[in-house]
């Protein structure tokens, strides 16, 4: 399917988007890897960290087919749409924890929703991604379900590091003005749509392992990455 | 520098494994594994991610197929002037 020049518009925004999160969490991992507690998680988070920059290479793959713009040479923050969430750095494991999850999480609601999308080169993509995102979920899952009821030294920390992510979390929904075209061209649900299945799927979760999420009113205070609105840690993740 | 992402990814699978050490703020994970025996293990299973055969190809799938099946169609050929040669 070849896209109109409008809507091939809106699908660089949204695909933008998508290669620039996946991008700069990896960057995000691959800055903390030097001081993951132990060996396994950091294999683990090694892994994740090198899907990420898959997932990221193969979206700006996709933009070279339908943009003449050269995202890859970019070199200033603000030239980036990835969400502010994603350029958080982290301090501990519980971070990267509680992050991986959320991340995760989200990917996987915007999978499954962009695995009807009505582009056969995102559609494609999606399908591709949707197992490694579930697996990706499960893993963080596992371990936040192990590690929470372990101690109560371990449920207060997982539970602040919840608390400081959740609200961050929201920007990954961050609508653009690219927003409504997509979803009446049938490439995807509205963000906002997108975001209240969030709302509705981490609580589910969450509860099960006796934690609580956080009053997320201040949430707006996280948008701004999708018009290049971006933190200061973004630039000092590109130099590195 | 995104140009850099196949660096980035070599890397990381070259790197070795960095000589770790348990920070202040990681101290709470110590005892938790300690009473989550079992934990490490089940993660390192958890992770075992599938690598997905078309994930680097964002070409819709019949693009792909056309070539597949041109590939296909010429090492039938080549399979034929074998035979015919051997005959």
């Amino acid at each position: 399917m070849s896209l109109s020049p409008s809507l091939a518009l809106s699908v660089t925004d949204l695909v933008l988007r998508l290669a620039d999160d996946k991008f700069v969490m990896g960057l995000s991992l691959e800055n903390w890897l030097t001081k993951a507690p132990n060996s396994e998680i950091h294999q683990v988070f090694r892994r994740l960290t090198r899907r990420y920059y898959q997932h990221a290479g193969a979206y700006y793959q996709l933009l070279d087919d339908i943009s003449n713009e050269k995202f890859r040479e970019r070199t200033k923050a603000k030239s980036f749409r990835s969400s502010q969430f994603a350029a958080i750095p982290l301090s501990g494991y519980a971070d990267a924890l509680i992050k991986q999850y959320l991340f995760d999480q989200a990917d996987l609601i915007r999978l499954e929703n962009l695995q009807y999308a009505q582009y056969a080169g995102l559609q494609h993509l999606a399908l591709s991604f949707l197992p490694q995102a579930k697996v990706g979920l499960e893993h963080a899952q596992l371990m936040i379900s192990k590690l929470a009821p372990a101690t109560e030294d371990a449920k207060k920390t997982l539970q602040q590091a919840l608390s400081n992510w959740y609200p961050t979390s929201f920007g990954l929904f961050e609508p653009t003005t690219q927003t409504n075209s997509l979803t009446k061209a049938g490439i995807q649900d509205l963000e906002d749509q997108l975001l209240k299945r969030f709302r509705a799927t981490v609580p589910e979760f969450i509860h099960t392992v006796d934690l609580h999420l956080p009053n997320a009113k201040h949430f707006f205070d996280f948008f701004g990455g999708r018009s290049g609105h971006q933190r200061a840690e973004l630039t000092e993740l590109l130099k590195g | 520098m995104i140009s850099t992402l196949a660096d980035r990814i070599l890397g990381l699978a070259a790197r070795p494994n960095v000589s770790l050490q348990i920070s202040e703020t990681d101290k709470w994970l110590v005892e938790a594994l300690a009473k989550q025996t079992s934990v490490l293990g089940e993660m390192l299973k958890s992770i075992e991610i599938p690598e997905p055969s078309s994930a680097t190809l964002p070409t819709p799938p019949s693009k792909w197929q056309a070539v597949k099946l041109e590939a296909h169609k010429t090492k039938t050929q080549k399979r034929k002037v074998i035979i015919k040669r051997r005959k």
